[in-house]
């Protein structure tokens, strides 16, 4: 029996239990994960020997300028830190496209892929295809904010596609309950989704490292 | 003799370059922080000096940012968040730096966004790999705590946090970096080498362009390979300038070249294969050229307002010049068109000269022709004929026995051929319909009604040949042929009225 406003309220032993599965599931629903990359591999025993790979210039098809050359750093920070693969140093790959009169946005083409294994002695190649985005209107916990990206994996000395990894994400899938664990920064979301699809690929068993 | 045993272990784990937990004072190179937040290549100094503070303060053993700085203007690194193996080991022997640190500023706190996001990347100066990396974001959103605990309280105050944060965060991991030995292949770095021309015919002249930078003494010699055997580069007038130059194999094909250096003693140093190409052409290739929206008659194209050049070549190649003549009959050139580049799939042609006069009506020779990028020549020609008005058609009574029929022909001879669509209207003078006829050939004989008596008829023809021209009269006067039966029966009529 409860008081309220001088009013008595009863409650029944089922509707106290009806109130706590609603509150339950609320608190489950909130901190439910993100959905799974979608990710296809290629099958074949040259998935194991990737090692040394370089991500090639990012192919920003969004209308977000510079988000290239941040999810750039950003998925090599996280390649370096998760330690699946060893990476080109960026400069080197600068070098190469400045010194084969190559722009950054190049068709890579298995001859081009193939002489850039040669001369930066690399056996994989990464190309990451920033697909859209919106991070303009508002914040970018809400969402209307978004990041989608394709990442492949192809085998540089054949170009052969290895593994393809394909991520939408906005930073209000993170949260855990009310506003906590909401991504609210760019830098932030797609670090996230770089250690999603690293995760997913050291599962796939590619790293030959 | 366990301590003995753990000990050569220890040494044999450092020798191996294996990343265990030896901590050792490192010399950091802090380049200063590069700005992406607003533009693919800004530099933020002022970031640059909190986090070399933070950094110092942390423990780390910083190389003087001054240093740094006259570093990247002697080595034109003009990119403060990049830099490529060659100059990173560089730096650590110039410098005497283990690490080079390289930072970016994804996001920087503008008016109304309080956001914040730094990376951090390090390349170790022995080999120029990166070895370790480390990144942080947040927003005051993110930042929210229950009861407002702990809050950064501003921008700037958020900001400071991240730098603090990640500085610790180098100063306790950066040292555990132990130095990979050398893999002594890469002491030298091919800044460019240039192939002059990269496409020519067997046998002409090809120059070679190197230019190299070492850590330590010049390749004493440099050989190119593949080009017909092997190629001294010769030392240029700058420091690590080499040229070479050769005759071109003979056989058509892509020729890829390797370079390999050798020290004083003869033993190669290293080879780089694949490091530039030439290519050899000795044939044209065929051009092709259809012409489109005109009329094919025969062997001619003939067009009335614009002419469609649509070109190809069989196989595809690089076009470094092409040409497009219109000569007359006499060989006379009406139109000659010179363009430097690829020849374009499709040209289109209205039919005037250079400067843009419309060419008379008539029948002239198109030549297209082009250069290969090793200068072999291919042309094709075709003839096409500007036909800007209708021909002329021809209408009259004939008569043939004791008919009389409507004769239509076309005037122009020699463009017979081309099909025409006409309409004939055949009035008497009081404008009673005598006959109506529409047909596509020409020349045609329309019988005429035996019953009409009159001197002339009254005809109106529409014609629209093939490519859209028009011919058309309106009420002309249409001569009846004189039988003198006619003026007999007219005369007879007179008489009869009077």
């Amino acid at each position: 029996m409860w008081l309220f406003n001088g009013i008595e309220y009863k409650y029944r032993g089922w509707q106290l239990l009806l109130l706590l599965l609603v509150l339950f599931s609320l608190v489950t629903v909130s901190c439910s994960s993100p959905q799974r990359t979608i990710t296809r591999v290629a099958g074949g025993k040259l998935r194991a020997q990737v090692c040394r790979v370089v991500l090639l210039p990012f192919v920003n098809e969004s209308q977000s300028q510079e988000l290239d050359i941040q999810a750039y750093r950003i998925f090599m920070a996280e390649i370096v830190k998760s330690g699946i693969f060893k990476v080109v140093p960026e400069g080197d790959l600068k070098h190469f496209l400045c010194r084969n009169r190559i722009t950054t946005d190049a068709i890579w083409d298995k001859e081009l892929v193939a002489s850039l294994s040669r001369q930066l002695e690399v056996d994989g190649a990464l190309v990451v295809y920033i697909r859209d985005s919106n991070l303009s209107r508002g914040s970018y916990g809400s969402k209307d904010t978004f990041v989608s990206l394709q990442v492949e994996l192809h085998d540089a000395r054949t170009g052969r596609l290895l593994l393809s990894s394909f991520l939408r994400r906005s930073g209000v899938e993170y949260t855990k309950m009310l506003h906590f664990g909401v991504i609210d920064t760019v830098s932030g979301l797609l670090q996230k989704m770089a250690q999603e699809i690293i995760e997913v690929w050291s599962e796939e068993d590619v790293s030959g490292c | 003799m366990q301590k003995i045993f753990l000990l050569l272990l220890a040494t044999l784990l450092l020798l191996s370059g294996f990343n265990v937990g030896v901590s050792r004072a490192q010399s950091v190179v802090l380049l200063p922080v590069a700005d992406t937040s607003n533009d693919y290549n800004g530099v933020d100094l002022d970031i640059t000096a909190v986090l070399y503070g933070l950094l110092a303060d942390a423990g780390l053993q910083l190389v003087e940012d001054t240093a740094v700085r006259s570093f990247m203007a002697a080595n034109r690194l003009r990119y403060s968040g990049v830099i490529d193996s060659f100059a990173t080991r560089k730096m650590g022997r110039e410098l005497g730096a283990d690490i080079v640190l390289l930072t970016t500023l994804c996001e920087n706190g503008a008016p109304g966004k309080k956001r914040f996001g730094l990376v951090l990347t390090a390349l170790e100066t022995v080999n120029g790999e990166v070895v370790w990396s480390a990144q942080d974001s947040s927003s005051l959103l993110q930042e929210t705590a229950l009861f407002g605990v702990g809050e950064p309280l501003d921008g700037p105050d958020l900001k400071l946090r991240i730098l603090q944060l990640l500085a610790e965060r180098t100063a306790d991991e950066l040292p555990l970096i132990v130095p990979l030995l050398p893999s002594g292949a890469h002491q030298l770095k091919l800044v460019d080498i240039q192939i002059e021309p990269e496409f020519l015919r067997g046998g002409e002249s090809v120059k070679c362009q190197l230019e190299l930078e070492s850590l330590g003494e010049m390749p004493k010699r440099v050989v190119l390979k593949n080009c017909g055997g092997e190629v001294d580069l010769v030392p240029g007038k700058s420091m690590g300038e080499f040229n070479g130059r050769w005759r071109a194999l003979a056989d058509e094909g892509e020729y890829k070249l390797s370079l390999t250096f050798m020290n004083e003693s003869g033993d190669q140093i290293t080879t780089i294969s694949d490091v530039a190409k030439y290519t050899v052409f000795n044939r044209a290739p065929q051009l092709l050229v259809e012409l489109k929206q005109g009329l094919a008659v025969n062997d001619v194209t003939i067009f009335r307002e614009r002419l469609l050049i649509s070109s190809r070549l069989q196989p595809k190649r690089l076009v470094s010049r092409w040409q497009v003549k219109v000569i007359r009959s006499d060989g006379r050139v009406m139109v000659d068109d010179n363009m430097d580049g690829e020849l374009p799939c499709d040209l289109v042609w209205t039919g005037c000269n250079n400067k843009r006069q419309r060419l008379p009506d008539g029948e002239y020779d198109l030549l297209v022709k082009i250069w290969d990028a090793a200068g072999n020549q291919a042309e094709a020609s075709r003839k096409v004929s500007i036909l800007s008005e209708c021909q002329p058609i021809e209408v009259k009574t004939v008569r043939k026995g004791k008919k009389n029929f409507v004769h239509i022909e076309s005037q122009e001879s020699s463009l017979k051929s081309l099909e025409l669509d006409w309409r004939l209207q055949v009035l008497l003078p009081d404008g009673e319909l005598v006959m109506e006829h529409s047909g596509t050939t020409l020349p045609v004989d329309l019988e005429l009604p035996d019953e009409i008596d009159v001197d002339f008829l009254v005809f109106s023809i529409d014609v629209r040949d093939q490519i859209g021209n028009t011919f058309s009269v309106a009420d002309s006067r249409l001569q009846m042929p004189d039988t003198g039966l006619h003026l007999a029966q007219q005369k007879k009529q007179w008489s009869d009225d009077f």
